[in-house]
């Protein structure tokens, strides 16, 4: 013990030259303490790429426009209005008044312009981002509270993209060979307090924010600071939960269902189920259209009435997900609520199956076809990347087994899994999609995704599809919008080109006792930016 | 002895070479860059890193990558050069123990290393002290004791904690002791708390200590085993040997039998594995890592291959041979040392 004590102290007395900046936390001081799975790569706004990172720059910037999060309208940011131009060939933004940076600096319309530039520079390692705003054309500054966006293309998401661009400092950011992974400066509600490298981020409250005196956003961001804590195994996050480590966590359902029950739950802690719009994604099993076995439209309706997707969520998701009909998660109001979901039914998949043209003809219990003069038996893999998938295939692959289906299931690392996808060299692959609540269906629907690593990996195609997608894009009234999209919504539900698995119903977390809410939920999101400490 | 030692270095240069060469193109044969990482990450969003296999569509990629898109990315990671290429300046950079910039972190390489090597550091060289203050003792007890009711209960727990695998003791251990549920004794992870800096100089040891106790127990399971069977069976191979014969013959007494003949000649093959302590330095371990939220060099290198962070892998390869290979020679030297029967001819 006291070898261990002694370099105990050897570690201490290592670490104590770092220690210079005491933060002295006075006791009024309200925390949020949140929790990230993992640190965030980089804080460079131009290069960096993941969740965590996006997370913190959320908190930092700010935009030109805002979201509510109960109508999902588009509410003054930065800028105090904006204007359409005609046939919407440019946006003109007329900036706030007296916004200033973290450092004091005034936000300007040459801060806005050089936030889009630098993404199209090189040097500032950006190219990554520059599919989002291939849309823009130019930015120019009007005056130095005026800035106009040119568009190169009509679409409806135009403006949510220019009104969702973070804007930097120019004179911080302008030089691309300077260090910025571990600093950040924005003009945003939060500053970036102390970075405890691989443990916690602080960030404290901008006093000076413009939201806080508008009337929409004034009950937003009151926590004097908000606490990161990098915590990456997911037992270890909901045990900080339980001793109050951190005031909010997301749940699964088995630990909703299982694990909120006892002592510091509904005392200290407690566990939330809430149900709204906000996007919601789902699981889904895909066929590579390309190959001929899965070309008719009825194969794959029997291949997807094989799939027991109620045994599947009653075992595996204490039934708390619905089951999926189409494209998109079925609360977005993009989605057709007239599409029903395909029960599993043996019945039907065998005679879906007959008049397709399979069946056993050498008596081997494995269905077969004549494909291309070849007689073919119903066996294919099926390539999946998550460990996670693995319990729903096996019944999956038991069921098709029954009907003459033999399915190989292959799990692959998520690398070789991309690749696969990407040189379509799969039969049938388990992936999700994550939901947005605005939708474009161009990126995994559209044939023109087919090509050059698109998400449209299976190849799906189908003409009054790509039709109906154009013409979407092009409107900006939403209802309008809503009707075209929802027709494209049952038009490929229709056609069966993935087995859509499920769309969670709820949101499900779990919050300390020391936070106060206006409102569990709100329509379009949870609200966290909301919530604040409760009065002692 | 310079000469052989000389020698040896010498011999290490084509080993590197052959290790470097071989890595290199397997890590560059594996599917995914750093390219497609980005690639990926603008169309599946960035899920990746987990493992976990759900995409977003929420960026508005619309269609698959431009080729200019992809150039630039290739030109951003020097990717627009052919892999043979690639290696030889990779190979000239190291010479003057460049290691190149982490493409995920934005850090040169060895910024990134360095951060992470106190976490593994003080768990590699407290347990590795502790281990072979525990074992030996314990060994040399088993083998005086050969057959005994101790021994047989020393050999049988020995191989019990052998077997426990360190995730589940560490998720019992973390539920149990540090949870919310049950004991609230330690703190669930991490290297200190919070008010740390706040702390007095005690009460950071103590703060420190008190989060290391855990995921210590964690680190040494498994590692008492090996080295105090190791201890027994040297002590008991020579115990037998009839040097030890003569010295009980001649009437010496027990205790200086064991302790100052056979012993000495027992802790030769025990001694000797020490060379490899440096090894501890870069002693990560991913599962221990992570479940009691640890930010070292396991995690990292497990984090880098997925990530196909190149510079980062390739580091920690060329660190951890070069440490293996000193270890080695360091090992035999001390051979020489204690066992006059070697000599380097």
């Amino acid at each position: 013990m006291k070898l261990l004590l002694l370099l105990a102290l050897a570690s201490v007395i290592s670490c104590n030259s770092k220690s210079t900046n005491k933060n002295s936390v006075t006791k009024k001081e309200k925390t949020f303490y949140i929790a990230f799975s993992a640190e965030p790569t980089t804080l460079n706004p131009f290069s960096s790429s993941d969740t965590y990172s996006s997370q913190v720059q959320v908190y930092v910037f700010d935009t030109l426009l805002v979201r509510n999060i109960n109508n999902y309208k588009l509410k003054p940011g930065l800028a105090e209005r904006y204007e359409v131009g005609p046939k919407e060939k440019y946006y003109t933004f007329y900036l706030r008044k007296g916004v200033q940076f973290h450092d004091g600096k005034p936000l300007t319309a040459e801060d806005v312009k050089f936030s889009f530039d630098a993404i199209m520079d090189d040097a500032f390692k950006a190219a990554h981002q520059r599919p989002y705003y291939e849309n823009i054309k130019s930015v120019k500054v009007i005056s130095p509270l005026v800035v106009r966006f040119y568009i190169k293309k009509r679409y409806f998401q135009n403006l949510s993209i220019i009104a969702g661009m973070q804007i930097v400092s120019k004179h911080f950011y302008k030089d691309p060979k300077k260090k910025l992974n571990k600093v950040i400066l924005g003009s945003g509600p939060y500053i970036l307090g102390k970075y405890d490298k691989g443990r916690s981020i602080t960030l404290k409250k901008n006093k000076k924010w413009w939201g806080h005196k508008t009337k929409y956003l004034s009950k937003a961001y009151k926590f004097d600071r908000i606490f990161i804590r990098i915590i990456r195994d997911e037992n270890l996050r909901f045990e900080s939960l339980k001793k109050e480590k951190i005031d909010f966590v997301g749940l699964t359902a088995d630990q909703f269902v299982k694990k909120t029950k006892g002592k510091p739950w509904g005392t200290k802690v407690f566990a939330k189920k809430v149900a709204n719009k906000s996007g919601k994604g789902f699981g889904f099993v895909g066929w590579n259209l390309q190959k001929p076995m899965f070309k008719n439209k009825k194969v794959r309706q029997a291949l997807t009435h094989l799939m027991n997707r109620d045994l599947m969520n009653k075992k595996f998701k204490h039934g708390m997900s619905t089951l999926a009909t189409g494209p998109w998660y079925i609360q977005s109001d993009y989605a057709s609520p007239r599409v029903k979901p395909l029960e599993f039914s043996s019945k039907k998949a065998a005679k879906l199956l007959k008049s397709a043209g399979w069946k056993d003809s050498n008596k081997d219990g494995i269905l077969e076809k004549n494909i291309n003069g070849k007689l073919t038996p119903f066996r294919f893999t099926l390539l999946f990347a998550s460990a996670a998938s693995e319990k729903y295939l096996t019944i999956y692959k038991e069921d098709l087994k029954k009907e003459g289906i033999d399915v190989v299931l292959k799990q692959v690392e998520w690398n070789s899994f991309v690749k696969a996808l990407d040189e379509k060299k799969f039969e049938a692959v388990m992936l999700g999609w994550s939901g947005s609540i605005e939708i474009d269906p161009k990126q995994i629907w559209h044939s023109s995704s087919s090509k050059n690593g698109g998400s449209n990996f299976i190849s799906y195609s189908n003409k009054q599809v790509d039709n109906l997608i154009e013409k979407g894009r092009l409107i900006s009234d939403r209802k309008k919008r809503i009707r075209i999209f929802r027709k494209v919504f049952e038009l490929i539900a229709n056609d069966a080109p993935y087995v859509f698995l499920f769309n969670d119903k709820y949101t499900l977390y779990g919050h300390t006792g020391r936070m106060d809410m206006k409102k569990p939920t709100y329509k379009y999101s949870i609200g966290t930016d909301f919530w604040k400490a409760k009065a002692e | 002895m310079f000469k052989y030692i000389l020698k040896r270095l010498l011999m290490m240069i084509p080993t590197f070479i052959g290790i470097t060469l071989v890595s290199f193109f397997i890590i560059n044969a594996a599917p995914g860059g750093p390219v497609e990482q980005r690639l990926k990450e603008i169309r599946f969003g960035n899920t990746s890193s987990g493992g976990e296999a759900s995409a977003t569509s929420t960026s508005n990629s619309n269609y698959g990558v431009s080729d200019e898109v992809i150039a630039a990315l290739k030109k951003q990671y020097g990717f627009d050069k052919p892999v043979h290429i690639r290696y030889f300046i990779w190979l000239k950079n190291i010479l003057t123990l460049d290691f190149g910039e982490s493409f995920s972190y934005e850090e040169p390489v060895i910024d990134v290393i360095i951060s992470k090597l106190p976490v593994s550091v003080q768990f590699g060289v407290i347990s590795l002290i502790l281990t072979y203050l525990i074992s030996i003792p314990l060994g040399i007890r088993m083998a005086v004791k050969e057959g005994t009711a101790f021994d047989f209960a020393a050999s049988g727990s020995l191989f019990v904690l052998y077997s426990i695998p360190s995730v589940m003791l560490g998720i019992l251990l973390l539920i149990f002791f540090a949870g919310g549920s049950f004991l609230d004794w330690f703190p669930l992870g991490g290297l200190y708390s919070d008010q740390y800096y706040n702390l007095s100089f005690w009460g950071k040891v103590q703060d420190r200590i008190h989060h290391f106790i855990l995921p210590l127990i964690c680190y040494m399971i498994g590692g008492f085993t090996v080295l105090s069977l190791l201890m027994k069976n040297s002590l008991l191979g020579e115990l037998k040997k009839d040097y030890v014969r003569t010295a009980r013959a001649k009437g010496l007494d027990e205790r200086k039998v064991i302790y100052k003949h056979a012993l000495r000649n027992a802790l030769i093959p025990v001694v000797t594995g020490i060379g490899g302590f440096i090894g501890v330095f870069f002693a990560g371990s991913l599962i221990i890592e992570q479940i009691f939220n640890l930010d070292g060099i396991g995690l990292l290198g497990f984090k880098s291959t997925l990530d196909r962070d190149y510079n980062v892998i390739m580091a920690l390869l060329f660190i951890t041979s070069c440490v293996t290979l000193v270890g080695r020679l360091i090992s035999d030297i001390i051979y020489v040392i204690v066992d006059p029967r070697m000599n380097f001819k």
